[in-house]
């Protein structure tokens, strides 16, 4: 059990920073599309490319997000419930948060499958592939199930803090 | 059901699920999957994966992702210390002048970074112990850097106002811009307040610490901050003068802020960039999962006409528009007390958005007074989340004094937004001056 935990923990972390590296890249991209045009060239591939890179570091950063308690919710109930009421509804929100990734991740693995089978293209002037841009779904959502699974099997075992972060932390 | 029904039976089934602590964009998306299976039918079912990423492949939404890098740069760097540091030298010797300085390091901080945790966090970590160490009263400390710390969504660049102007169509840039006198108003109106409150307490606690600065002291921790207000006013020059959009200037400052925390604060180490790398994508990962959740959630309501009824609900009530605007300000201050700021604009614009523009509300205005008042939600009682990053930047104040020290601030903002509807061109005048009258 705790080599399934490390390795969920590991692998998230490895792909929060694929994530990291995508926004950076997306980040240098776009700054260089504007110097681009400032010079009097043409932007071609920039704005399709960042928008691909975007919704990868998005799907490929949820495990890590989960594991840090970044997933924003309001767990006020649990401030207010019996430790025996609380363990019950974590197991619920946990279950019902994991067969939510699952779902996605599923539907993702099919739009991927999809878009490479049929070649299909996104929309703009370069048109990238898209199936690389939904591969990232079925990744990220699969790995914030097993995430989730992990919490589960720890709440169950009686050894879960993933009700412990702050219930409204957000950016803004 | 009626659509009205089924419509108020998704408002108690949404709070019920986001109360048993599952993520916010997972729940929206399990009620949306739940309603459209039991009131829907199969086309609706088929349609969400494809509005859960189709709603993410809009290049306007990486104006979040690279102002939160920009906002994680600043906040993870030394200058909010930088920046406190040199106010408190120029403003020592006003009475109640560290708290003041402390208000204005908001304010600037809050138009580096754009977030209102990262505000009160960077200049609380430094600002509150040396207040209390100057005698300040622990309450007016916190108090002061928790709702200085709210100006982040209001003092452009605004992730709130991000949010609202996709959700909206409105212009970012106009919404930026009508963001700032109003966002001046408050720092002035607050560093008023502590300079009265301070002035009272120094009546009465004469016992001061006597310090001076000298000018090349006072110079120092300015030069380090300019790099910073160099990147302020290059991007409003860039988006205000049409140089680029909103999320290339986001892109521009993100870039220029990482440069800069590497070249002034010597921030190279892969270690270290990683910290700031992995709070922007976990950070940036929030929200847009909300807003994908929150896109899933409104197509299910508008897919079950319930958006539409709710609507035309509102029609029938024949308000005018004061009792709208009170309603609606009423019903959104409620919501901030349980929701984060970001969920409450994705969640209940789908539906307000027809009845402001069927009464001819100036949505600009209507984003400014959404925006304070989404402030109050988060300096005040049970999960402001400021009180919480207060509370973690001070641990020997405690969080009931920190709540006591943000209520006064809570009952500026309340005046505030009561002078805003009686005087709109606090917000509207800026963006009409310099980008002509809305279209």
């Amino acid at each position: 059990m705790r080599n399934f935990d490390r390795w969920v923990t590991r692998a998230s972390t490895a792909l929060a920073a694929v994530a990291a590296v995508l926004l950076l890249t997306a980040t240098l991209i776009i700054t260089l599309m504007v110097v681009k045009r400032g010079i009097g060239l043409q932007n071609s591939w920039e704005l399709e490319i960042s928008i691909e890179l975007m919704i990868g570091a998005i799907f490929l950063a949820s495990p890590y997000t989960l594991s840090t308690g970044g997933h924003v919710k309001m767990d006020l109930l649990d401030a207010i419930l019996p430790a025996r009421a609380k363990h019950a509804l974590a197991l619920v929100a946990l279950t019902t948060g994991c067969l939510i990734c699952v779902y996605l991740g599923w539907e993702g693995l099919r739009m991927a499958h999809h878009a490479f089978v049929t070649g299909e293209r996104a929309l703009g002037v370069w048109q990238p592939l898209a199936w690389p841009k939904y591969a990232t779904i079925p990744i990220g959502m699969f790995m914030t199930a097993l995430q989730y699974a992990s919490s589960l099997i720890k709440e169950y075992d009686g050894r879960g803090n993933s009700h412990n972060e702050h219930p409204k932390e957000t950016a803004a | 059901m009626t659509e009205l029904q089924i419509g108020a039976l998704l408002f108690a089934v949404t709070f019920a699920v986001l109360f048993s602590g599952i993520p916010i964009a997972f729940g929206l998306i399990l009620v949306s999957i739940g309603f459209l299976y039991i009131f829907g039918d199969a086309g609706g079912l088929s349609a969400i994966p494809n509005t859960f990423v189709g709603e993410l492949s809009n290049f306007a939404l990486l104006t979040i992702p690279l102002f939160v890098l920009l906002g994680c740069t600043i906040g993870a760097s030394r200058a909010g210390k930088d920046l406190y540091d040199s106010l408190h030298r120029w403003m020592y010797r006003i009475p109640g002048g560290l708290v003041i300085a402390n208000i204005f390091g908001c304010g600037v901080f809050a138009a580096m970074c754009g977030s209102s945790p990262a505000t009160a966090a960077a200049i609380g970590r430094v600002g509150i112990p040396e207040m209390i160490r100057h005698n300040v009263p622990p309450r007016l400390a916190t108090g002061a850097i928790a709702a200085g710390g709210t100006l982040g969504i209001l003092i452009p660049p605004s992730l709130t106002f991000i949010i609202y102007g996709i959700v909206t169509h409105t212009s970012i840039a106009r919404l930026f811009l009508a963001g700032v006198l109003p966002g001046i108003m408050l720092v002035l109106i607050f560093a008023a307040y502590a300079w009265a409150s301070s002035h009272r307490h120094l009546k009465n606690n004469p016992r001061q610490i006597i310090e001076s600065y000298t000018l090349s002291e006072k110079m120092s921790g300015l030069i380090r901050v300019l790099p910073f207000l160099a990147i302020i006013i290059s991007v409003t020059v860039v988006m205000y003068g049409g140089f680029a959009t909103p999320s290339e200037v986001a892109a521009i400052a993100a870039f220029l802020a990482l440069v800069m925390v590497v070249v002034v604060y010597r921030t190279w180490r892969v270690s270290e960039l990683w910290l700031i790398m992995r709070e922007a994508v976990r950070e940036s990962c929030m929200i847009l999962m909300i807003v994908a959740g929150a896109a899933v959630y409104a197509y299910m309501m508008s897919y079950l006409y319930i958006t539409q009824s709710l609507a035309e609900w509102m029609f029938g009530w024949g308000l005018g528009n004061w009792q709208l605007i009170l309603i609606l300000n009423v019903f959104l201050l409620i919501a901030g007390f349980f929701l984060p700021a970001v969920s409450i604009i994705l969640m209940s614009m789908p539906v307000i958005l027809p009845v402001l523009v069927n009464s001819h509300i100036d949505l600009v205005w209507f984003a400014v007074m959404m925006t304070i008042n989404l402030e109050i939600g988060l300096i005040h009682p049970p999960l402001g989340l400021n009180l919480f990053v207060i509370r973690g930047v001070a641990p020997d104040v405690p969080l009931r004094d920190i709540m006591m020290g943000a209520l006064p601030f809570v009952g500026i903002m309340l005046l505030f937004i009561v002078v805003l509807a009686v005087f709109p061109g606090i917000a509207t005048w800026l963006p009409n001056a310099l980008m002509g009258p809305a279209t």
